[in-house]
């Protein structure tokens, strides 16, 4: 049977052209923005075999004690989406009484204020015309709470193939759970994956640690994050290790 | 938000810049500065050389988040602002286009910058306001003077009704001689403010080639070097 007269004309070269194009315009702009890293799969993790508990304790040890209980830190960060980057600024007030507290601001002024609770809750306290609520709600506050509010209540997990040591989170609502990986040592924690199932939603390198006053261990200074939407350049720039009686958040009472 | 909000916007943040034109020409003492007075003596400042520092003020944090740096200006739409402290970036417009550099790494890292063609509008429009044409700008915002006993003080105002649910006014502060810029403050909702305040201006220097270089901005140092302002 003959094809119908505009069969051809449907996949003419210059049509296939224009595809093929997009197809790769596409895939470019993912990579640029980090979806490769969003979409690949979770680390093959070996389970523990109980090889080294004492790597297993130093990790938890240093997964708990990552930050000091209270501090204040300036944050500069470049954001790609596509291949659009944009930077802003960010202030982090952290403590045991009101969580984490994170105002983000760029040259239009304040983009959004996010809070995440000790009990784990998250609250949108200000939005803007500058960044949808539901962005805030989806990623500034995923991005808050998996790289600054860390669980203290890491698990064994097990270990990669390159002699890594993972801690794992408990299952969340939502089918997800967290995976912090460490040296093999277990001393210091080099990455966050963020899982569901064999899938990963979101991974963080620490790039680097840096000493700053008042805190006797370096502070993850330095991520680099890929997510599906995007990918973040987060540097802390300046931190201020708080006092017990300190100020850090003037109007933020926990939900 | 439509680019025309977010384009005014950027105009009102950048007013700033605006004064950051110090004035190559000193208003006579004494006397009651007038608009066109102002405007007379931003227009002659061919470039601008000065040291700044800048503190967001969030209703919610007890202490402000604090910056420092450099501003070039170089008629008649030449701009570099360029932060220091606590972080290092740098942002120019030549004239035709802006690029956005950021210290990563141990070296300077060039962005794709998102809405690049807003802010060379907007960047544009700053520099009719650095050569002080607020007459031209009035469709942008109302502008108000004020002579206070610390010198004359320019208020702009949105028109845009939108853009004044985030920005409520723009206030310059001048010093009396109207040779310098002193402090420029933006008063946001919700008792945000942003207050920018300006030493050590060197107003008509030769600013080295490659300042305003897009491509491969000339270092802060080979700058300071260049004009023989080392210091603040």
């Amino acid at each position: 049977m003959k094809p119908p007269a505009g069969a051809r004309r449907r996949f003419s070269k210059p049509r296939v052209i224009r595809v093929l194009g997009l197809v790769a315009a596409l895939c470019a702009a993912c990579l640029g923005s980090g979806c490769d890293q969003g979409r690949a799969p979770a680390y093959a993790i070996r389970r523990d075999d109980g090889r080294n508990p004492e790597a297993m304790a130093a990790a938890q040890g240093a997964l708990a004690r990552l930050y000091p209980p209270r501090y204040r830190a300036t944050q500069r960060a470049i954001i790609t989406v596509g291949r659009r980057q944009f930077v802003c600024d960010g202030v982090l007030a952290v403590s045991p009484q009101a969580g984490e507290h994170l105002a983000v601001v760029s040259t239009l002024g304040l983009v959004t204020e996010v809070q995440v609770a000790t009990n784990g809750q998250t609250r949108l306290l200000r939005a803007s015309p500058l960044l949808k609520e539901t962005w805030s709600r989806d990623f500034v506050a995923r991005d808050l709470r998996e790289l600054f509010a860390p669980c203290a209540e890491g698990e064994p997990g097990g270990w990669l193939a390159d002699g890594r040591l993972v801690l794992e989170s408990r299952p969340r609502p939502d089918g997800s759970a967290a995976r912090w990986v460490f040296t093999p040592s277990g001393q210091r924690l080099q990455e966050i994956e963020v899982v569901r199932g064999q899938r990963r939603l979101y991974l963080a390198r620490i790039r680097q640690y840096r000493q700053f006053a008042g805190f006797p261990r370096g502070i993850p200074a330095e991520f680099d994050v890929r997510a599906p939407a995007y990918r973040l350049e987060l540097r802390t720039a300046a931190l201020t290790v708080l006092s017990g009686d300190a100020p850090g958040i003037a109007g933020a009472a926990p939900p | 938000m439509t680019t025309k909000l977010r384009g005014g916007l950027l105009v009102l943040l950048w007013c700033w810049s605006g004064p950051a034109g110090a004035f190559c020409q000193a208003a006579a003492p004494g006397s009651a500065a007038t608009l066109e007075e102002i405007n007379r003596v931003l227009a002659g400042a061919k470039t601008v050389f000065t040291h700044f520092v800048q503190e967001r003020h969030l209703s919610l944090f007890h202490e402000p988040l604090q910056s420092e740096g450099y501003l070039c200006f170089e008629q008649p739409r030449r701009i570099r602002w360029e932060v220091t402290e606590p972080y290092r970036s740098i942002l120019i417009s030549d004239g035709s286009g802006v690029a956005q550099f950021e210290w990563v790494g141990d070296q300077w890292k060039k962005l794709d910058l998102g809405l690049a063609a807003a802010m060379q509008s907007v960047v544009s429009q700053i520099a009719e306001v650095m050569r002080g044409q607020y007459g031209r700008e009035s469709r942008q915002y109302n502008v108000a003077l004020a002579n206070t006993d610390g010198g004359p003080v320019v208020t702009l105002v949105p028109r845009n009704e939108k853009v004044r649910k985030m920005i409520q006014a723009i206030e310059v502060r001048l010093a009396p001689d109207l040779a310098v810029t002193r402090q420029v403050v933006i008063r946001e909702k919700d008792g945000d403010f942003t207050e920018i305040r300006f030493d050590g201006q060197f107003v008509g220097l030769r600013l080295p080639e490659g300042t305003f270089d897009r491509r491969a901005p000339l270092a802060l140092e080979q700058i300071r070097q260049a004009t023989g302002k080392g210091g603040r």
